[in-house]
């Protein structure tokens, strides 16, 4: 049993006015982790700007919710699930993109579309590969048998997530307004519902687990690692939406970190009534299964709901045809207490406001520290062609399909634009209306300047769907740092916050769920701090859609800087040159404020724009003529002008029918010309000639053969 | 001609295939429980895609052993026909209405992409829409999709799909999973069940692609 710290023990007494037994210990020591209670990051979190028209839920529940007009809501979140991946890889990801859908239909969303942020160190090592190979199969086998398209991702490589190597999982659904189910209990005398599959041990103690850093010794919390069962899942999703459909419970959350406990005391909590459970009755896998093991358990795949007694042989009705075990296991009161007890024996009592309002932080105490430097360096143009190769090459450029063709990305009959390409497009049930799904994280930004990381993030990501024609409309957050209770971490997390609100703000994009994961750790020390976003965008016609890849041969290649750009860091110098220092691009809020004032009036005038992507105008253009077999020219083979990266700087397309009109409505952004798209087959840079073919082999086959060790 | 689409539980493609009828002009149409003992109201039974009880043994294994496939062979001698898609395909093998088993991929792993798939019949209910050897993109998804006859002397006639590279040929590049002789799907020698790998009910619109409307097509305009 994870154990209390000593304060904690301490303030828990002097609250009680007596010492907490047994069972109330092991329930405290998970409720008051930071990995339920948010003890730390909570007052920062706060902060976060929420506000949207469209906003029906927001942080601390399941999952945002917004609406999407017609009387449809979209309910999406991001978590992580680093610990248990660095243990037992297959099972800690399968067991996170379990959890996250469970968030997603528990709120009666049907789950339709999955995608995973995911960091390694680099794959030149083979504990690296065999984590990275088997977190994809985790993912693979229970997202594909579950049946929800994984559509989009990120994967980055980097020394620092060799041992602690980083799974986010992001999860999106889509429901009915009047279907919707809360996570809030009510109702004095209403039953507690159980279903799903029986308590075991696996996973007791995962979320005190969660809240440590790691080390040598962590291999020997693999039984704090839950296991998945996709099929159980399966039947549970279909149950869960029957029962929304007939809107027959009055609450409803899954058994995520610290199951049974933190399940009922956070629906309680919410509508403000006590709890009562009788232990005797929770179904077990094992006979001896303990009444705190219960209490802690993190067995997959379970549920809790809050009924009416009425609606109790309709919801069994239900569970017959989707063969799922259920039991009743506790009532709703109106004592604002969570009473434990086994049969007529009482196990615990402890006032619910003292599992969860009032945990006090690890630490407050923060340490702004930025780490840029202003130092130039001095760039040396060796071969072109070998930078130009390695750079395609790289794993953090390289084209990711040995990852996504492991995932079922079309399941659902509404995928209309598939992973690989920049943002992944989701259209709403076969309507005429549709999502934009990224996933966007900076690490290398974040590490030296938080603020500038977090504010780059979010700004680059909502360019990007604006200029596909999606409105941003809301972003989920994980939030992966090293341990808190060092005040640089918590600065690098409080600034990399500030950062990422205020972009938010500006954009009027509401930040409505999301995760923490601290304690990213091991012997080689923290994590380069990752602010991960989940952002959704939303379009009212399929039809207005904005290609993010080049259409025509012979149109002109104009870029607009919203923000400056540097060569270090970037791409270039980090694989190239091997350094991770320099100075982090700033937006320009002023022009990125015009920019979205006068893009209504631009839209039509292009045909296809891309954000800026790592590896700069290079890698950008690259990528956009892939789908059309498109190549481009550009005036010189300078190092600086191919590979800069910025934030805020986008690539447009434009035909020669559109130019005067483009460059008159955009004179204020002073748009440079690149060069021209070309059909022939060649990237010309300068006076120089490359094969599109040839080098389309470096990007294409290249992750494929450092998985397989070979380079 | 009513169709009614199997589900197991683990079916996932099942609102896939009825989505892709309906669509394309087929209104009598209803799911139908893997319980089901009476299928004589129907005309076609889809076996969608998925992971019936999860597939933790072979696949198809369990799904075999229901109701509704203790009624098939009936179904089928009293003129109905079958479409086994994906895991569809791989109950029909293991239940050894169609001939041969499917395998684990080459590879190992998972296997989602879009794939060129060349016509080898058009003599079927199915695929009488189609020119032989017209090329069509269908995405396949699947770990266990390695075809291989029992006897590799008799299956030629019972080839509609194959798999092929982009430039129309059937070469090992062109084979994703390692099947025989680049077999994509097979009909039984009835012309009545067939069974096939990439799933055409995932592009039956112009947003995902119109490629596998021809088979909806085809079976509407001989049966209807």
């Amino acid at each position: 049993m994870g154990k209390l710290k000593e304060n904690d023990l301490k303030a828990i007494t002097k609250q009680l006015g007596r010492e907490p037994n047994e069972i109330e210990q092991a329930i405290f020591s998970v409720m008051w982790s930071e990995h339920c209670s948010y003890r730390t990051s909570k007052p920062f979190l706060k902060k976060l700007f929420s506000k949207s028209k469209r906003k029906i839920v927001g942080q601390g529940e399941n999952a945002g919710v917004l609406d999407i007009d017609d009387g449809d809501f979209v309910a999406f979140k991001m978590e992580s699930h680093n610990h248990p991946s660095a243990i037992e890889p297959y099972q800690g990801a399968a067991t996170g993109i379990g959890g996250i859908l469970r968030d997603i239909f528990t709120m009666g969303a049907r789950p339709v579309a999955c995608s995973d942020p995911l960091r390694f160190g680099h794959l030149s090592d083979p504990h690296c590969r065999h984590l990275l190979e088997e977190v994809v199969r985790g993912i693979s086998d229970y997202g594909n048998s579950v049946g929800v398209p994984t559509i989009a991702g990120e994967t980055q490589f980097d020394p620092s997530y060799k041992i602690n190597c980083v799974v986010n999982v992001f999860a999106l659904g889509i429901g009915r307004t009047d279907e919707l189910i809360r996570g809030v209990a009510s109702g004095r005398g209403n039953l507690i519902l159980y279903f799903g599959s029986k308590t075991g041990r696996d996973g007791v103690d995962g979320a005190y687990f969660a809240s440590d850093p790691l080390s040598e010794k962590s291999k020997e919390d693999r039984p704090s690692v839950q296991i998945a069962n996709p099929f159980q899942e399966k039947k549970v999703i279909e149950a869960c939406l029957k029962i929304a459909k007939k809107r027959l419970v009055v609450s409803m959350q899954d058994m995520g970190a610290a199951g049974l406990t933190s399940s009922s005391v956070e629906m309680a909590s919410r509508g403000d009534v006590g709890i009562e459970l009788d232990l005797s009755k929770v179904p077990k896998r094992q006979s001896d299964v303990t009444p705190w093991e219960m209490m802690l358990s993190e067995t997959q795949e379970r549920m809790l709901a809050v009924i009416e007694q009425k609606k109790l042989d309709e919801i069994i009705e239900i569970f017959k045809q989707e063969e799922i075990e259920w039991a009743i296991i506790g009532k709703i009161t109106d004592t604002k207490r969570m009473i434990l007890k086994e049969g007529e024996k009482t196990l615990g009592d402890i006032p619910i406001s003292l599992l969860l309002e009032e945990v006090p932080p690890a630490n407050d105490r923060i340490k702004i520290e930025n780490k840029e430097s202003d130092e130039l360096m001095g760039v040396k143009t060796g071969n072109i062609k070998n930078v130009i190769e390695k750079i395609l090459s790289s794993n953090n450029i390289n084209s990711k399909h040995w990852i996504y063709e492991q995932y079922d990305y079309r399941v659902g009959n509404d995928t209309i634009k598939i992973p690989g390409d920049g943002f992944s497009v989701l259209r709403i049930n076969k309507k005429d209306k549709a999502l934009s799904i990224t996933n966007l994280g900076l690490e290398d930004y974040t590490y030296l300047n938080p603020y500038k990381g977090g504010y780059n993030t979010v700004a680059k990501s909502a360019l990007e769907h604006l200029i596909g024609g999606f409105e941003p409309i809301g972003i989920t957050d994980c939030l992966n740092f090293g341990n808190p209770e060092n005040d640089v971490i918590l600065g690098q997390f409080s600034e990399s916050l500030r950062g990422m609100s205020s972009a938010a703000e500006l954009f009027k994009v509401p930040i409505v769920s999301g995760n923490v994961s601290f304690y990213n750790e091991s012997e080689g020390g923290a994590i380069k701090p990752l602010l991960e976003i989940g952002m959704i965008g939303f379009i009212k016609k399929l039809d207005r859609i904005k290609p993010n890849y080049l259409i025509n041969n012979d149109s002109c290649l104009y870029q607009i800087n919203l923000s400056d750009s540097s060569i270090n860091p970037s791409l270039f110098s980090k694989e190239i040159l091997n350094m991770d220092h320099g100075k982090v691009p700033k937006f320009n809020s002023e022009k990125l404020k015009k920019f979205i004032e006068i893009l209504p009036d631009i839209f039509d005038l292009y045909s296809s724009a891309r954000v800026q992507s790592r590896g700069g105008n290079f890698v950008t253009l690259f990528k956009m003529g892939l789908r059309n077999n498109l190549s481009f020219n550009l005036p010189n083979d300078n190092i600086n002008d191919l590979f800069s990266e910025g934030p805020g700087l986008i690539i447009f397309e434009i035909s020669a029918k559109n130019k005067g009109d483009f460059l008159y409505k955009t004179k204020d952004f002073s748009p440079v010309l690149l060069g021209k798209t070309l059909d022939n087959g060649k990237i010309i840079l300068g006076q120089k000639g490359f094969f599109y073919d040839q080098l389309k082999d470096y990007y294409f086959d290249s992750f494929e053969n450092s998985m397989e060790g070979r380079s | 001609m009513r169709v009614g689409i199997a589900v197991f539980p683990g079916s996932n493609c099942d609102r896939d295939a009825m989505y892709a009828f309906k669509h394309n002009g087929v209104d009598e149409i209803e799911y139908v429980w893997y319980s089901a003992r009476k299928l004589s109201k129907f005309g076609l039974i889809i076996l969608p895609g998925g992971f019936s009880f999860g597939d933790y043994l072979r696949t198809g294994a369990i799904a075999i052993h229901s109701e509704i496939f203790r009624e098939l062979p009936n179904f089928v001698r009293s003129g109905g026909y079958v479409i086994g898609i994906c895991n569809g395909f791989q109950m029909l093998a293991e239940s050894k209405m169609l001939p041969g088993f499917l395998l684990r991929n080459k590879n190992q792993r998972f296997i989602s992409k879009m794939v060129d798939i060349r016509i080898e019949r058009n003599d079927t209910v199915f695929t009488s829409n189609y020119k032989i050897g017209e090329i069509i993109k269908m995405p396949i998804a699947h770990t266990t999709g390695n075809y291989q006859p029992i006897d590799a002397k008799d299956i030629g006639d019972n080839i509609v799909f194959r798999y092929v590279d982009n430039e129309g040929n059937l070469t090992k590049s062109g084979n994703p999973n390692g099947s025989y002789d680049n077999i994509a799907g097979i009909i039984d020698n009835s012309g009545h069940i067939l069974g096939l790998m990439p799933h055409f009910e995932r592009v039956s619109d112009e947003y995902l692609g119109n490629y596998g409307v021809g088979i909806i097509r085809s079976f509407i305009d001989n049966l209807e």
